[in-house]
């Protein structure tokens, strides 16, 4: 028993920073297309693996990472926009908040703005879809488990995903 | 601004290739870990009992057995009033749950017992709400505990000739009015929107049978197929239902004064 409490934390830490080696960059990117600002995108990283990593700490057996991982950065930037909106642009301005430095730096290159608003211009259902099959190289059956719903309606979706972006393509 | 297909292909690829640096990640590392204590090592240095085989130790053994029950009994009890995001609610869900379901005998009762699952998750969803405790942690957890009913409903809920539910149906509905739009549950079974059940209940209410055109071949999965289909319907009933009614008033009037003509 010597030493046994020791080791299941020692076996807990490695599987937290294995499941940050793989997911960290994928989850920073979801935040940075959905924030378009990368100090923005770091923290909000940060709090998601934080999240795991005191869940792992509860004991709580996570079976899908990915899909755990997901939902909770979607939950993170939902709530940075609410939090955003609550805020008025006067009292931001108080505490020293820059519209202009705020668009400029550390933001999007136009480009990826305007990818951004190609995929944000689709219909919610195949938005997901298409940011995790083109950006994350994801396949159908990777898709279908992070969602939770069939590989069909995923192969589905994709296909119209894209022929809809071929209508917004000039 | 539009954008081009090459500069879509482009910037797909400058995006995918978007990392946090090593620096970072090292600092988020340390921080995770400064942020949460590690757990005393209370057994650290515990000296085995030479005892430990004896009947002195199968009496300790019987002990610690009945402290283990009491524990167990006393845990159980308090995660039935356990909410989503609480301590207990997994072990409610992933323990005392399939435990009381493993004894029904019957398939009725099992299936009434389901159901009854479902509609608990509605009112522990709404007893969160009301207390104003829900957060992302608490609806995750509500979610997946209700989309691990709603899947074993799926596979075996007794479902009529039009391959509907009514009951499951309706708490899935209820589930998802109340649930955030991310935390919704989704689920393969046709499900009947309140729309529908108010015009079966309404007798007077005249039927539209509208023929829809089904591709030959169909290379879609059947389930979009349907739902595609069965929004043309709603669409085509919607549109006439006014025509017919405004084309049998004028009838209505003309049989009713003749009926009191008659005096039938």
């Amino acid at each position: 028993m010597i030493g046994g409490n020791k080791d299941a934390q020692q076996n807990m830490k490695q599987a937290f920073e294995s499941l940050f080696a793989e997911y960290s960059d994928v989850i920073y990117r979801l935040c940075l297309f959905k924030t378009s600002n990368q100090d923005v995108a770091a923290d909000l990283t940060q709090e998601c693996f934080l999240r795991l990593w005191k869940t792992m700490q509860g004991e709580t057996q996570i079976e899908k990472p990915k899909q755990y991982l997901y939902q909770i950065a979607r939950n993170l930037i939902i709530d940075h926009y609410k939090k955003m909106k609550s805020l008025s642009l006067d009292t931001l301005q108080e505490d020293g908040f820059d519209p202009k430095a705020e668009d400029s730096e550390p933001g999007l290159p136009t480009e990826i703005v305007l990818l951004r608003n190609a995929i944000e211009a689709l219909e919610e259902d195949y938005r997901e879809v298409v940011y995790m099959r083109y950006i994350e190289d994801m396949g159908v059956q990777e898709i279908a488990e992070v969602l939770n719903v069939s590989p069909n309606l995923v192969s589905v979706r994709i296909n119209r995903g894209k022929k809809k972006l071929q209508e917004i393509f000039q | 601004m539009k954008i081009r297909e090459e500069e879509f292909n482009k910037a797909v690829n400058k995006l995918s290739q978007a990392r946090l640096s090593n620096d970072r990640k090292d600092a988020m590392l340390k921080q995770f870990y400064a942020a949460t204590k590690p757990k005393p090592d209370g057994e650290a240095g515990m000296i085995k009992s030479p005892w430990s085989f004896s009947f002195i130790a199968a009496h300790r053994y019987a002990s610690v057995c009945a402290v283990v029950l009491m524990m167990f009994g006393g845990t159980a009890y308090a995660s039935t009033q356990s909410l989503p995001g609480d301590l207990l609610y997994n072990f409610k869900v992933e323990v005392m749950e399939p435990l009381t379901l493993s004894a029904y005998w019957d398939e009725d009762s099992r299936e009434q017992y389901k159901v009854s699952r479902l509609q608990e998750r509605i009112k522990e969803l709404q007893a969160l709400r009301e207390s104003g405790h829900i957060d992302s942690e608490a609806s995750y957890a509500s979610y997946a505990a209700t989309q691990k009913n709603v899947t074993d409903l799926e596979t075996s809920a007794v479902f009529d000739k039009d391959g509907q539910n009514h009951e499951v149906s309706a708490f899935i509905n209820s589930y998802n009015s109340i649930a955030e739009e991310e935390f919704r549950v989704k689920t393969v079974i046709n499900l009947d929107d309140g729309d529908d059940q108010e015009e079966n209940k309404d007798a007077t209410t005249t039927s539209v049978e509208v023929e829809v055109d089904l591709p030959d071949k169909v290379e879609e999965p059947v389930e979009e197929v349907i739902k595609e289909a069965t929004n043309t319907v709603k669409k085509v009933e919607e549109e006439t239902q006014p025509l017919i009614e405004e084309t049998l008033e004028p009838v209505e009037e003309v049989t009713g004064s003749l009926t009191e003509e008659l005096g039938l």
